[in-house]
């Protein structure tokens, strides 16, 4: 026996209101809780409703509202979007931490190069980064949005734009002095640091926009 | 509450010993049978291991995906009885990485038989 098409609508009404509305996890869900529901009503010989209320129990706490620490305890989806973007951050931050001691093995070694005119050409290549770096974070933005769906890679991609979108506007050394790296003829490495930091994240963006479109084989109709 | 319970207990009864495992018999799996979707996984476990392992979805889906992302895993999508499926299947990398974690998973059996029972072997 299969699912009746409303029977599924009604499983897809369920999901919609616990807000797994991410693609790349709800299709999966919506396949395995149709699957257990028929198997329950063939082998069972219980009724829709019956395997359905079953079948919720199931999956109560996965689905639960839950935040973290890790994303921003504002930001409340379902447990299972939730963990997989943790996973994904958490990887990011180890990756951008060891960036930043390589930064600083390297600009170590090079130190005697950076003379007040390197390091004034490199804070004019900074503020260009930041400015391009916004533009794209508009591009990708309007073309995630004109997908008309929603994956943990988009929702990833908006919880992190809403903050670095201001930085990358507002931390620009070419128009806040606050922010320059040679702020009174001497380097501010820490500064310095923070630039490659935040735009080092520029490229995360790019990921989780390229894999928002590749998730476009999950819609196929 | 009664369910509530079961399930926490099903997870946790499997979770010690076969969590370090899942995503080797995952590759496994995959490896035998070509191309697998996530229930199907679930099942076959549960087939395989005569009731014994209760693969739970939380602990399912994160795993596939990670190898996925790992680029172990190539993803099918079909349209099955009204809705959409998505499939796994391994990649060539996947394949070759069956074989080593397969061959460090043995090892690690032979050890453990060794260690709890010194005088059986599997060979």
């Amino acid at each position: 026996m299969e699912l009746t098409t409303s029977e599924i609508g009604e499983i897809e009404n369920f999901l919609t209101a616990k807000g797994l509305v991410h693609i790349d996890i709800r299709l999966e869900i919506l396949d395995h809780m149709c699957e257990n529901i028929t198997r329950a009503m063939n082998t069972e010989g219980i009724d829709f409703e019956n395997a359905f209320q079953n079948e919720i129990a199931n999956w109560k706490y996965d689905l639960s509202e839950h935040s973290s620490f890790w994303l921003g305890m504002l930001w409340v989806s379902p447990r299972i979007v939730i963990n997989k973007c943790v996973r994904k951050m958490r990887n990011i931050y180890l990756r951008l931490l060891l960036l930043i001691v390589v930064f600083g093995i390297v600009f170590f070694i090079l130190r005697d190069f950076m003379t007040l005119n390197v390091l004034s050409l490199i804070e004019t290549i900074i503020g260009s980064i930041y400015i391009l770096s916004f533009g794209f974070l508009l591009f990708f933005h309007f073309r995630i949005k004109s997908t008309g769906y929603v994956t943990s890679y988009s929702f990833l991609f908006k919880i992190n734009a809403v903050g670095l979108g201001f930085v990358y506007l507002l931390n620009n050394p070419l128009w806040i002095d606050f922010m320059e790296i040679v702020p009174d003829g001497s380097l501010s490495e820490i500064t310095l640091w923070s630039h490659i930091l935040f735009l080092s994240f520029s490229y995360y963006f790019y990921a989780f926009y390229r894999e928002h479109m590749a998730s476009k084989k999950l819609t196929i109709e | 509450m009664v369910n509530e319970n079961s399930i926490v207990q099903e997870k946790m009864g499997n979770s010690k010993l076969y969590k370090g495992s899942l995503n080797t018999i995952i590759l496994k799996l995959l490896d035998e049978e070509g191309k697998m979707y996530g229930y199907e996984i679930t099942q076959k476990v549960k087939e395989l291991s005569k009731g014994e392992l209760n693969i739970t979805e939380g602990a399912l889906y994160p795993a596939l995906h990670k190898l996925e992302a790992e680029g172990l895993l190539d993803v099918e999508v079909a349209r099955v009885d009204n809705r959409l499926r998505k499939y796994y299947k391994l990649t060539e990398k996947g394949e070759k990485e069956t074989v080593s974690r397969l061959a460090e998973l043995e090892d690690f059996i032979r050890s453990m038989q060794q260690l709890v029972n010194p005088k059986w072997s599997i060979q």
